[in-house]
């Protein structure tokens, strides 16, 4: 249940930013792209924004892993209380278990099915196991509201930037 | 006695005559139109109190602790005697300066209706959607821009690490981390999100008053053996304390506010309500007003305490009756002045609504809190329970037609008049949805079965959607686990893993293309449900284990028949009956997959297992003849010897898989048949199955048949009444749908029907446990569609509770239109008929 | 007529709540001597096995076609058989997969009967009800009747029978009005030509027998008019039926509402449509047809109507109106 709910949630973020009309050379670009892509606008975001960077990071504690089940693609996103940091790869911590959240897709054209779809079916996703998580949820909710405060101030939802 | 006020036929006439008065046709509306808003004041206190005392990072956090942050927040909360404002739909924000008073102070959340946020359990799920909450589609809250960023930044992030799901994943270890979290299409835990689902012991409560109760836990600290034992007494005083100071501060508001009122009337009604309140729940009741407003006091309490998901009121016919026939004796109240005060307290139950993430629709759609009420019966030594209190309340119902509470009925064959299952049955036709029935002997057998004695069975009231349960003793979280069945059937079609493969998730029982019959298939979904059984009673003890760590609760405990006297809180097995309870979805379609597996496969062998699993992947695309074959095999709901054979034979596994097992508390496994919208929800996610049965359709609803399958009603009626009840020990909800017609008869009809469902006809079987309709005129199912509005309180029967149609998931909806209906009466009729006799003049 | 073996049977309807008193479990015989062209259950007409189709459930694989030994079958036809090329062999139920062609008509032995008859036992003990023998015309079976009767009566059971009228009187006196509580007669038409225009035969045979029933002592006999809009409501129709009943003894008349159904019953087995309405008569429609009865029984001087609606505390009182204020019918 709680997974879903998030995933729902985080990917209709996900699902915004990368599968929306603003930058529509994401399509069909390598997975690794999409969820750099991804990350970097967070980090752009939270650079670029005083109020975004206030509402999100500021205080905010929680290291993300994105990887593929084999590592072969790997993204992270940290949150080291005063700043947010995205980057390619595995930040040089091989082991989960230094992870608060790792999301592992089954394979990379799980990520991009998953990401480019108009609107990502998560469940489905998640009973075709293409993709599992690992660690405290809540910082995946947490994450969640970010890509969709994200998503609104990109203008890539109704209702725009609050 | 025949003697009885309560009994009167005269009396009972003169309750059909009472409609709603127009202050509670007022209150309704504005009830029916409120917008759903989150409350703050809860998750604001708690965290406070919390990190103040230093209990968000405590790996442990004691019974008394505990209760003492509970006497404080119950002491800081703002007193509502009658919210200032509601935001309504259509319209926002509006005063109710000058709107009817209620007649019962207390209110569940600062606000007129409602979200409460437990961070300890789900409120974080909200997260993401924070921001969407008031534009979502489907149950849209109110939430201000300021509350979202105090969630956002200083009351969720406090919870990260104490809230119950993560407490519980940090313990749980690699293996049982991944299902915890990751199995949503097999199985869902409640635990994550409470135990409310019990009913209190209200009796004690109403007899004695929580002073008394007090004055016991202090008696029983002094005299007990070990600091834990003292802490739980300690811990009961406080929060009965706790809740007898929220009633006082109740009562001084009200004053408080009289002294202010200059309208004299306003002012008497404000004084009542003082008095009311400065009397209950600290003493004991003296009149059916006081008793209400114990009742209500204590739930405002408990749901401090634990988020509501089915918490039940029991049988508050029962409960009631005394004071009630008192104030009639006494001259204090008469019928319209008792239902008007029933009114209140069922607008009272419905403050609040249950704070759902999107994507939850799809198992829970629409769900209020599913509060069960339950009338009727028996008492506890087998004598007819019904009285004008039974009927009263019924009434309530069918004139208030809410979702909440969720009204069901008792009738015990031979015991019970028929008049009462007539009365239940012209409720139904009034309200096209509730409640739901009952049957004494079925329910008791069934229980009986699982240990209760005879008069703690006949105790029984119904919990959440469906569930018996010995009220105000039993603490049976019977929605502890809910499973999907189909998804088990998987794992025995493929070899223990799920369709597409992947890893070994169940058991590795084999190629069943290569079993000998169908004995070895029935055998390898037997160790599926054992391997389910294991896997999701060891998470669910897992999460007791964490609730008694660091969610132990005093104040449910405060009211309940064990904890004062065994010393232990709830959580760690006080009650005096024990029990988990596990909701099985799926079963109809399930079995019906067995018999075509059964007759084609491994009988008449009229398709290999190969390309059967080849077609089942494929979604029957290019296998037609092969679909229509296996869709006419035996149906559950049939009288056919092979379908009933493998129900049979599956309840009987599920309740050995289950009920063999001991939960943390020391009660054992219960297995219930009701679904919610589950069945839509994983129906949506699983594969074409062996019964003929496409991909992503609805599975059928609690127990009953898949729609279509059984087109003949006494069929249909005939095989569930032969279901073996003792398997089925969680109670079931079987959906009946009836076109209703507007003759005379249909009222007879659906009483005779009901009776010949529960009759055991002579010991041969025995007896249909629980029937539920849903009587739609398709014209106003149709017209509630094209125009929601004009139908706001459309009710329609989901599964185990009631929901208002205009709440519902397109998918949802279709589910309940796509049921199979009977006809209460064929399009001709009975004809007309006209005496040509008695000629004489 | 002669009985000949043990009857077919079309159907067993299961909660009826309209074919007598209380819920009714209603065995349809296959046979009957009329050839009404209203008639609600076409498929039992013809006393022999016959071959169903449901359009709806197939699946249009053309098994059947396959199966025919002679050409009888297509699945281009709407109504997938040639009729007059069938000789019922029935190999293309046989291989239907989805159900859609099936037999219609099978014999069951009484004693299997009776006991598939008492899994409804609980419906009829708590409403009142029982089984009712229908058709076709199930009169003509009055040897086999007997068989099943005599079981059925000895468990207790209440037993109606739907008669057209067509049968031998003296065989069902002595072989089934003992068993029976209540029968249910229908009187079409006063008229013997307008009778064999609208079904085929003469009527003697009917009122004949019609007087001599409601004469019998200790026999409950219900006379129905089904109204049919041109045919049974046709000018002095109804008067006459009252006028003939009065004068036979009976002491009430039940008028059946028109039901729309009649026009396709007969797709299922390939008979032709009758032209009559496709809807259901309205409220004021069928209340013209009453007040015809009343006064027709006022002009006899008849003092007491039935009270309308059902008498208090009884579940299934003899004399109700029933009629069609039920709204959803409109739009079925
Ligand atoms: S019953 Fe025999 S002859 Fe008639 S269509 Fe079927 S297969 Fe052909
Ligand atoms: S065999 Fe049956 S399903 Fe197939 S075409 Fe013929 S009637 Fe239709």
């Amino acid at each position: 249940m709680t997974l879903v709910d998030w995933l729902d949630r985080a990917d209709r973020g996900l699902g915004a930013v990368l599968a929306g009309r603003q930058i529509p050379a994401a399509r069909g670009a390598a997975a690794q792209a999409c969820l750099g892509l991804l990350l970097r606008g967070l980090e752009a975001g939270a650079c670029a924004s005083e109020s975004f960077h206030r509402r999100h990071v500021r205080g905010a504690r929680a290291r993300f892993l994105f990887r593929t089940e084999d590592r072969a693609l790997a993204s992270h996103l940290v949150l080291d209380g005063a700043e947010l940091r995205a980057g390619v790869g595995d930040d040089g911590r091989p082991d989960d278990a230094e992870w608060d959240v790792v999301v592992v897709f089954r394979d990379a054209s799980s990520i991009s099915r998953l990401l480019l779809s108009g609107s990502p079916d998560v469940v489905l996703a998640l009973v075709r196991r293409q993709l599992r998580v690992r660690g405290n949820l809540a910082l995946l909710y947490k994450l969640g509201f970010m890509l969709f405060d994200l998503g609104g101030r990109l203008g890539l939802r109704p209702g725009g930037a609050p | 006695m025949s003697t009885d006020l309560l009994l009167d036929p005269v009396r009972l006439g003169r309750l059909e005559q009472i409609d709603l008065p127009p202050r509670i046709v007022r209150l309704r509306e504005l009830h029916l139109r409120a917008v759903p808003e989150v409350c703050m004041e809860r998750p604001r206190l708690l965290t406070r109190l919390a990190r103040e005392r230093s209990l968000l990072d405590r790996t442990r956090i004691s019974v008394l602790e505990q209760a003492r942050l509970y006497r404080e927040v119950l002491e800081s909360r703002e007193p509502v005697v009658a919210h200032a404002a509601a935001w309504l739909e259509g319209t926002g924000e509006v005063s109710l300066r000058g709107e009817p008073l209620p007649l019962l102070a207390g209110s569940t959340t600062s606000r007129f209706k409602g979200v409460p946020l437990y961070p300890e359990f789900l409120a974080l799920t909200l997260w993401p959607e924070l921001e969407e909450l008031p534009r979502r589609r489907s149950n849209p809250y109110r939430i201000r821009p300021a509350e979202v960023d105090e969630l956002n930044h200083d009351i969720f992030p406090s919870w990260i690490r104490a809230h119950v799901a993560e407490v519980a994943r940090a313990r749980a270890g690699a293996s049982l981390e991944d299902g915890l979290l990751g199995h949503v299409d097999l199985y869902l835990l409640s635990k994550l999100s409470c135990i409310s689902h019990t009913i209190p012991d209200f009796g004690r409560v109403l007899r004695r008053g929580l002073l008394d109760l007090a004055e016991e836990a202090r008696q029983r600290c002094r005299r007990a053996r070990g600091a834990d034992r003292r802490d739980l007494y300690s811990a009961l005083e406080e929060a009965l304390l706790g809740t007898v100071a929220w009633g006082h501060r109740l009562s001084a508001e009200a004053r408080a506010m009289a002294e202010r009122e200059p309208d004299a009337a306003r002012r008497a009604g404000l004084r009542a309500l003082a008095e009311a309140h400065q009397r209950a729940p600290a003493e004991p009741a003296r009149t059916f007003r006081e008793g209400l407003t114990a009742i209500w006091t204590c739930w405002n309490a408990v749901l401090l305490e634990n988020a509501n998901y089915g918490l039940s009121l029991g049988r508050l016919d029962q409960l009631l009756a005394d004071l009630y026939r008192a104030d009639l004796e006494a001259g204090r109240i008469d019928q319209e002045g008792a239902l008007e005060l029933v009114c209140d307290f069922w607008l009272k139950v419905g403050d609040h609504v249950p704070g759902v993430p999107g994507t939850g629709e799809a198992f829970f759609g629409a769900t209020g809190s599913n509060q069960a009420v339950t009338l009727g019966g028996v008492d506890a030594e087998g004598r007819c329970a019904v009285n004008e209190l039974s009927h009263l309340l019924l009434r309530a119902t069918e004139l208030m037609r809410l979702r909440d509470p969720n009204v069901n009925a008792r009738y015990h064959p031979g015991v019970n008049p028929p008049a009462w299952l007539r009365r239940i049955c012209r409720a139904n036709l009034r309200t096209g949805a509730t409640p739901a029935i009952h049957n004494d002997r079925a329910v008791v057998r069934a229980m009986t079965a699982r240990g209760e004695t005879l008069a703690q069975a006949r105790d029984y009231g119904i919990v959440g959607c469906v569930e018996p349960t010995s009220a105000g003793r039993a603490y049976g979280h019977s929605a502890a686990i809910l499973v999907n069945l189909v998804s088990v059937l998987d794992l025995a079609l493929f070899r223990g893993t799920r369709r597409d493969g992947g890893q070994l998730l169940g058991v590795d029982t084999g190629d069943p293309g290569g079993f000998a019959g169908f004995g070895a298939f029935r055998e390898a979904l037997s160790a599926q449900i054992d391997w389910l059984a294991a896997r999701t009673t060891a998470l669910n003890d897992l999460l007791g284990a964490v609730h008694q760590d660091i969610h132990p609760t005093p104040i449910l405990s405060s009211i309940f028949e064990g904890p004062m006297e065994q010393g232990l809180d709830l959580s760690r097995g006080g009650a005096t009956i024990n029990g988990s309870g596990v909701a099985v979805v799926g079963l109809a379609d399930v079995v019906d997959s067995l018999s075509a597996l059964q007759i084609h496969v491994y009988e008449r062998r009229t398709v290999g297992f190969d390309a059967l699993r080849e077609a089942l992947l494929r979604d029957f695309a290019g296998d037609a003849v092969l679909r229509a074959m296996l869709a006419r095999s035996p149906r559950f709901g049939s009288d056919d010897p092979v379908a009933r054979e493998n129900a049979t034979w599956l309840l009987g596994e599920l309740d050995r898989a289950f009920g063999s097992r001991i939960n943390y508390r020391g009660g054992r496994y219960r297995v219930g048949y009701w679904t919610m919208t589950t069945h839509v929800g994983w129906g949506s996610l699983a594969g074409a199955l062996p019964s003929g049965r496409r991909a992503g359709a609805p599975f059928a609803s609690g127990i009953t048949p898949v729609s279509g399958a059984v087109p003949c009603l006494a069929t249909s009626l005939g095989a569930m009444a032969g279901l073996p009840a003792e398997a089925i020990t969680s109670g079931m909800a079987h959906n009946v749908k009836f076109t209703p017609s507007s003759r005379a008869r249909s009222e007879a009809d659906l009483a005779a029907t009901v009776e010949a469902y529960f009759d055991d006809d002579d010991g041969r079987r025995n007896g249909g446990m629980e029937v539920q309709f849903t009587l739609l005129r398709p014209e106003a199912v149709a017209d509630a569609l094209a125009h929601p509005e004009r139908h706001g309180d459309l009710l329609v029967r989901v599964s185990g509770y009631t929901a208002y149609l205009r709440d519902l998931s397109p998918a949802m909806r279709r589910e309940i239109l796509e049921r199979t209906a009977f006809a209460l009466a064929s399009e001709g009729g009975e004809g007309f008929t006209l005496s040509l006799g008695e000629v004489q003049a | 007529m002669r009985e000949v073996g043990s009857p077919l049977v079309a159907a067993i309807k299961r909660h009826s709540l309209e074919d007598g008193p209380g819920i009714r479990t209603v065995v349809f015989l296959k046979g009957c001597a009329f050839r009404c062209s209203f008639c609600q259950n076409p498929e039992t007409r013809d006393p022999r096995a016959e071959i169903g189709f449901s359009p709806a459930s197939c699946i249009g694989c053309g098994r059947c076609v396959q199966a025919c030994p002679r050409d009888a079958a297509s699945t281009t036809a709407p109504e997938r058989i040639d009729r007059d090329r069938c000789d019922r062999c029935a190999r293309c139920a046989g291989a239907c997969p989805s159900g859609s062609l099936h037999v219609i008509g099978r014999t069951h032995e009484p004693e299997a009967l009776v006991a598939a008859l008492l899994r409804d036992r609980p419906f009829w003990r708590h409403s009142g009800g029982g089984v009712t023998f229908s058709g076709g015309e199930c009169l003509l079976y009055p040897r086999y009747l007997e068989r099943v009767l005599r079981l059925l009566v000895a468990e207790g059971v209440h037993v109606t029978i739907q008669t057209g009228g067509g049968f031998d009187y003296d065989r069902c006196a002595a072989r089934v009005w003992p068993y029976v509580r209540l029968v249910q007669f229908d009187v079409k038409l006063a008229d013997p030509r307008a009778h064999r225009k609208h079904c085929g035969t003469d009527n003697g045979r009917i009122l004949a027998n019609l007087r001599r029933i409601l004469a019998e002592p200790g026999l409950e006999v219900q006379p129905r008019v089904p109204l049919v809009p041109g045919v049974t409501d046709a000018p002095g129709n109804l008067e006459a039926i009252v006028e003939l009943l009065v004068d036979a003894g009976a002491d009430r008349i039940t008028l059946l509402p028109y039901n729309p159904l009649c026009v396709r019953a007969g797709d299922r087995v390939g008979l032709p449509r009758p032209l009559h309405p496709e809807r259901f008569l309205t409220w004021e429609e069928e209340g013209a047809a009453r007040e015809r009865v009343r006064r027709a029984l006022g002009a006899r001087r008849i003092r007491t109507a039935a009270p309308e609606g059902p008498a208090k505390g009884d579940l299934h009182p003899r004399l109700t109106v029933l009629g069609s204020t039920d709204r959803s019918r409109q739009g079925a």
